[in-house]
């Protein structure tokens, strides 16, 4: 547990404290998120000797993204991420009563105290599942990573078809380069420069930053310059009193025993526990509608607590497969998965015990980033909310800018800016043709992985391929990818066998997590 | 995600592109897959198609990026004729990749000051600010307080160009 001694470094705190700062700016604005962030840090953090640092800073623009996104949910109903959306329902009630701080307040003590009890959750899950992982053989591997491929991408977007696209030229585009294991040149064109294939952050980069912001200069004629101004009366009372409290601390463990698992399972980010936890939190408060009054449609404060606290349960969540295993369960996850890659840390049964104190050091920094978030944000709302004052073309011409400039500081030439525009007008035009992005990330990164451990089983097997089959746990796990598959049609084959209409024809996620 | 009480098809929702741009995404996509399904056979193999080899994987991918891409060309084809919503605008993006295009050329001869306040400044107009001198300083101030940071405390080398700075 010298985690802790490492994280009280003060140069490590300032890097959660500026991981925060940059994470609640990200949240506040829509449109950016901290998947796009992270990628545009992760050039820069290049040079960084020691990557805990990064790791910390990573960590804290997350959170702060989290609580930056509610902020601007509870105060002019513009969530700045889709896993706000939830809180904005309640929050923004509260706030046109003039209770803005309470909403804020609740939704920073809930996260903090949902992100304290899930991260004391992951120091004791990691170990065992760690101990579980270190049996995987290649056949397991691979069938895990086939795993989270297919199930992030049957649940992001709204058409199977465009995901599994979307996934197959991520696949491809990892392909490109030199073969590690034959030494084949694999659609390098003749080119020596792609011989080593092209850098998962010039794909993110391209595709989130470039391609975002072609999209919104396409869409200028016709969204509004600027969003809506705080007012002053949404703060005019103080901060929690007695009642308040006794109605949140309830919400906020449910929130936090829904998020933590939903974290951990393959699926598009925080939404679903955001949601479950409001549908939750709102039944109960109609079954209790005797004893005391419901206030859900004009400003409940369980509206808030249970999903803000969800949804800070869910990053650590998140952390468990990510760390133990390797996989990614969103976007964001596969973000900071090619983060760790980059600083050759490879996540898995063995980071525990190669990279002990790492892993520890950045759990810990979790405990420290969410108590920076909690002091930092509460008597700043103010000022936080000036950042929506920026003018929007500025903000995109920044991040052109430092798009640039993490593509350009990979090689020193303006080669890779050409090919992260071309992949940024790829971008483009998934988002006109409503093709998730996520896929590609998760195909880019993941893609050589699985491609190694199919072959190597094969290698070990002398050519059985049978063994993917016979080993039990490869097994279940396959049958699980197929499973996956189906699960965004689950309402309509629930709804065919009770014999009602479906209310929705598929389950689809965002994928901003 | 939609949380209305309406029933929403998938296939019903609404994308920004017209029905014709899909189409051509759609055949864009089953040339490219085929071509690159066809690429597989340049892999150097010596085991040939064998799975443990270097070309299976790609045959794989591409097959299976060709039949998806079938797949959405049939349900492109399929789907009725949408009213062209006229309010989406090409000059933008284009501007924008010009710009990029040229700043990947200009960043190392013009050095890095200059082609980044540049790029700042014009990709601020083309996204439409009009404040002139705001956007000046700003590009400048936002370029040289990066280039200091970076050259200095991160000790990443940046072009100099034409100011040798």
């Amino acid at each position: 547990m010298h985690g802790f001694g490492t994280v009280l470094d003060p140069m490590n705190l300032l890097w959660a404290v500026l991981g925060v700062t940059l994470g609640m700016l990200v949240g506040i604005l829509p449109g950016i998120g901290p998947a796009l962030t992270i990628a545009l840090l992760l050039p820069i953090t290049f040079n960084f000797s020691d990557p805990i640092g990064a790791f910390i800073m990573f960590a804290g623009i997350y959170y702060g993204a989290m609580y930056g996104g509610s902020t601007t949910s509870i105060l002019i109903n513009t969530p700045g991420e889709s896993a706000s959306v939830a809180t904005a329902i309640e929050g923004h009630k509260m706030a046109l009563k003039g209770r803005a701080r309470a909403a804020l307040a609740t939704a920073a003590i809930g996260s903090f105290v949902a992100g304290t009890i899930s991260t004391v959750l992951l120091t004791f899950v990691a170990k065992p599942i760690g101990n579980l992982a270190s049996q995987f053989q290649s056949t397991d591997y691979f069938a895990i990573t086939l795993l989270a491929m297919v199930a992030v991408t049957a649940l992001v977007g709204h058409s199977l078809v465009r995901g599994l696209l979307s996934l197959t030229v991520g696949l491809f585009i990892g392909l490109i380069g030199l073969d590690s294991l034959s030494g084949a040149q694999r659609y390098t064109f003749g080119t020596l420069r792609l011989l080593d294939g092209v850098d998962v952050v010039i794909v993110i980069v391209g595709l989130f930053a470039i391609g975002e912001t072609l999209h919104v200069a396409s869409k200028l004629r016709s969204t509004p310059d600027r969003p809506a101004v705080l007012e002053k009366g949404r703060l005019r009372t103080g901060y929690l009193n007695k009642n308040d409290w006794k109605r949140s601390w309830a919400p906020w463990l449910r929130g936090t025993a829904l998020g933590f698992p939903f974290g951990a399972i393959p699926s598009g980010g925080a939404e679903v526990p955001t949601f479950l936890s409001y549908t939750i939190e709102r039944r109960r408060a109609r079954k209790a509608g005797r004893k005391h009054p419901d206030e859900f449609g004009d400003g409940a404060i369980e509206g808030v607590a249970g999903p803000e606290a969800a949804n800070n349960a869910s990053f650590s969540g998140v952390l468990v497969p990510l760390l133990t295993l390797g996989l990614p369960t969103s976007a964001t996850a596969a973000v900071m998965l090619a983060a760790f890659q980059i600083f050759n840390v490879q996540p898995g049964p063995q980071l525990f015990e190669d990279q002990g104190t790492l892993v520890w050091t950045l759990i810990a920094s979790l405990y420290i980033g969410n108590l920076i978030l909690l002091i930092m944000n509460l008597p700043l709302i103010a000022i936080w909310v000036q950042v929506l004052k920026v003018p929007r073309p500025l903000l995109y011409a920044g991040i052109l800018v430092f798009a640039c400039l993490g593509v350009y500081s990979l090689s020193g030439s303006g080669y890779e800016v050409l090919m992260a525009l071309l992949i940024g007008v790829i971008g483009f035009f998934m988002r006109k043709l409503d093709f998730p992005i996520a896929p590609v990330i998760l195909g880019v990164i993941l893609g050589p992985t699985m491609e190694e451990q199919f072959r190597r089983s094969l290698v070990i097997s002398n050519g059985d391929a049978s063994v993917f089959f016979t080993r039990p746990l490869s097994l279940i796990i396959i049958i699980l990818t197929v499973l996956a598959l189906f699960v965004p049609y689950l309402p309509r084959i629930v709804a065919r066998i009770r014999g009602t209409q479906a209310s929705r024809d598929r389950l689809t996620f965002g994928e901003d997590d | 995600m939609s949380t209305t009480d309406e029933p929403v098809k998938a296939s019903e929702v609404e994308v920004e592109a017209s029905r014709l741009v899909r189409i051509i995404a759609a055949v864009v996509l089953v040339v490219l897959s085929g071509t690159f399904l066809v690429g597989v056979f340049d892999i150097r193999s010596p085991k040939g198609l064998d799975p443990a080899g270097p070309r299976f994987f790609p045959l794989l991918v591409t097959g299976a990026w060709l039949l998806l891409s079938i797949g959405y060309l049939v349900e492109g084809l399929r789907s009725p004729r949408t009213t062209e919503k006229g309010d989406r605008s090409w000059f933008e993006p284009v501007a924008i990749s010009g710009l990029l295009v040229l700043y990947a050329f200009l960043v190392v001869p013009l050095g890095y000051l200059i082609a980044t306040a540049l790029l700042f400044f014009v990709a601020a107009r083309v996204l439409g600010s009009r404040q002139l001198v705001r956007d000046i300083i700003v590009a400048v101030v936002i370029t040289v307080v990066v280039y200091i940071a970076f050259t200095q405390f991160l000790d990443i080398s940046l072009p100099e160009g034409v100011l040798g700075l």
